[in-house]
């Protein structure tokens, strides 16, 4: 017999003779086939937040190149920063060595969609500031958005609204723009709105 | 004369008258008798009377001693004497004897017999009257000898002598053929991929080896057969003779290289591979067997051998090698030609870690 699988068996051999000049024989031998290492290509994650949960992608291959079960790619991770995915792989089939790793799951802030409007109207003794919301990649509205400074008399002025992000997901932001050294361009760029990127 | 006369109861004596006479002698008579005798070991004498006037018996007075012989021969003139007496004349005269030659007895036997490397003639013997029963002073030749079949006709000669005829004749010397000694061995013994058959000699009675055994046919294959030696003899002094013994072949022990598998999974089927080994010949060059090689394309390729493995799946079944173009690779073994190739078609390329190192070994076996 021909042994396929782990653990192998006994070959028992048998000689026929066809000559008519031997005695035929036969005996036995031991066919060992010990377990083979997968293949594992397994991946971490980095990105951006995007309220989604991530986690470990990848696959565990046998020596035929057939995708192998008993692969689990561990914790997944939504928020920031990630976490470590500890995959562990289980063999099924009897023919391939347990495994396991780790890999890195890595989510990095994202950048808040700020909407926020000043104020333009005519005095009306009436206090009156920056008005909007800062959304998350969900489209959530985020807490930790500070409008800045309210003006009741002509000719008001400028409110500087600060981002203070609560969640840990997301990076903060404020007024003006990110780079400090093209600030006269990233005003020309972004007209109406105090928040550039 | 004196005269006398004697009385009677009637008469006296006369007076004796003395007379006065004259008387010659007279001649006896003789008859001397010859003899025609043959030879008899004995003598022989004429025998003769002497008679006187008066009728008297003069045998005395003769003697025929002259006349004795023993011998054959003719005696024309033997002498005979008379010596006479006062009263009759000696005389004297001669008779012719004669003894004639004997007939020895002659006894040749002939001879037959087998032959034995020796010369042979007839036997046998004359015999004559003599003391003893001898022909004396005859001498036989008993004529030629033979060794060789079929003998042949010897021609004998009695001399015979004085006393004995001469005799001649003829004998066979009759030589039939010996039987040759034969020491034909079969054989038994294992199959050996050699040809086996009789052996043995033929000899002959003085153990000279002879020629003309043809010891019959030799086999190689279990279960042999049966060897039908003939004897054709060449010298003509032996029979022809012919024989059977057995070749026997009984089956050898094959030597048997059944290797198991030890290695890492590899998703082929893997079962004992066999370097079966009876008589030496090209598969035991040439290990890995095509069912074999089906089974290890992978590895192959992994050594850069694939070339080769599609050369040895191409292989006709039964034939263990293709031929080579080049006289250089056919005298190499597999292994040799196996590491070349893997030598210089994959430099940096090893069995992968989960190849069992014995996968080399069954290539090199």
């Amino acid at each position: 017999m021909s042994y396929t699988n782990v653990p192998g068996g006994t070959a028992h051999w048998v000689f026929t003779d066809v000559t008519g000049n031997y005695n035929n024989g036969a005996g036995d031998v031991a066919i060992t086939i010990t377990k083979a290492n997968a293949t594992f290509d397994v991946q971490g994650y980095s990105g951006a937040y995007d309220g989604a949960a991530h986690g470990a992608t990848g696959t565990a291959k046998g020596v035929l190149t057939e995708t192998l079960a008993g692969l689990d790619l561990g914790m997944s991770y939504t928020n920031v920063p990630g976490g470590t995915a500890h995959w562990v792989f289980t063999d099924v089939t009897g023919n391939y060595n347990n495994g396991a790793g780790d890999v890195a799951i890595t989510i990095t802030k994202a950048n808040a969609t700020f909407d926020v409007q000043g104020y333009s109207g005519a005095y009306d003794g009436a206090a009156h500031g920056a008005t909007g919301t800062a959304k998350g990649v969900l489209t959530e509205t985020l807490a930790g958005l500070d409008l800045g400074m309210s003006y009741t008399n002509v000719p008001g002025g400028t409110a500087h609204w600060v981002f203070t992000d609560v969640t840990g997901n997301y990076n903060n932001g404020r007024w003006g723009c990110r780079d400090h050294h093209h600030q006269s361009q990233c005003d020309v760029r972004c007209p109406g709105l105090l928040w550039c990127v | 004369v004196h005269y006398n006369q004697a009385g009677n109861t009637a008469y006296n004596a006369a007076t004796e008258v003395t007379s006065n006479t004259t008387a010659a002698k007279a001649n006896a008579s003789i008859n001397v008798t010859p003899y025609t005798v043959t030879y008899n070991g004995s003598s022989h004498m004429a025998t003769g009377t002497a008679t006187g006037v008066n009728g008297e018996d003069l045998a005395t007075l003769l003697d025929l001693s002259g006349t004795t012989h023993t011998n054959a021969g003719n005696y024309a003139t033997d002498a005979w004497t008379f010596g006479g007496n006062t009263n009759y004349n000696s005389t004297n005269g001669t008779v012719a004897d004669k003894i004639n030659q004997a007939d020895a007895v002659c006894t040749i036997t002939p001879y037959s017999a087998v032959y034995d490397g020796a010369a042979h003639k007839a036997s046998g013997s004359c015999t004559g009257v003599d003391a003893g029963a001898t022909a004396a002073g005859g001498t036989l030749d008993l004529g030629a000898s033979f060794t060789n079949v079929p003998g042949g006709t010897a021609t004998w000669h009695f001399t015979g002598g004085t006393n004995y005829r001469d005799q001649s004749d003829t004998v066979a010397i009759t030589i039939t053929k010996a039987n040759a000694t034969f020491d034909v061995q079969g054989y038994s013994g294992a199959y050996d991929g050699a040809a086996h058959g009789a052996t043995g000699t033929a000899k002959g009675v003085l153990t000279e080896t002879l020629a003309g055994l043809d010891l019959g046919m030799s086999y190689t294959n279990v279960p042999g057969g049966t060897a039908h030696w003939v004897f054709t003899d060449v010298t003509g002094n032996y029979n022809n003779g012919a024989g059977d013994v057995a070749i026997t072949i009984t089956k050898a022990n094959a030597t048997f290289d059944v290797q198991g598998y030890s290695g890492a999974y590899d998703g082929a089927a893997h079962g004992a591979t066999r370097h079966g080994q009876g008589r030496p010949h090209r598969d035991t060059r040439w290990p890995g067997s095509r069912d074999e090689l089906h089974q290890r394309p992978r590895r192959h390729r992994a050594l850069g051998l694939h070339r080769r493995h599609r050369q040895l799946q191409q292989r006709p079944l039964g034939m263990s090698r293709s031929p080579s173009p080049r006289p250089m690779r056919r005298s190499m073994s597999r292994a040799t030609l196996v590491r070349m190739t893997a030598r210089r078609t994959a430099p940096p390329a090893r069995p992968r870690a989960s190849s069992p190192r014995h996968s080399l070994a069954w290539i090199s076996g």
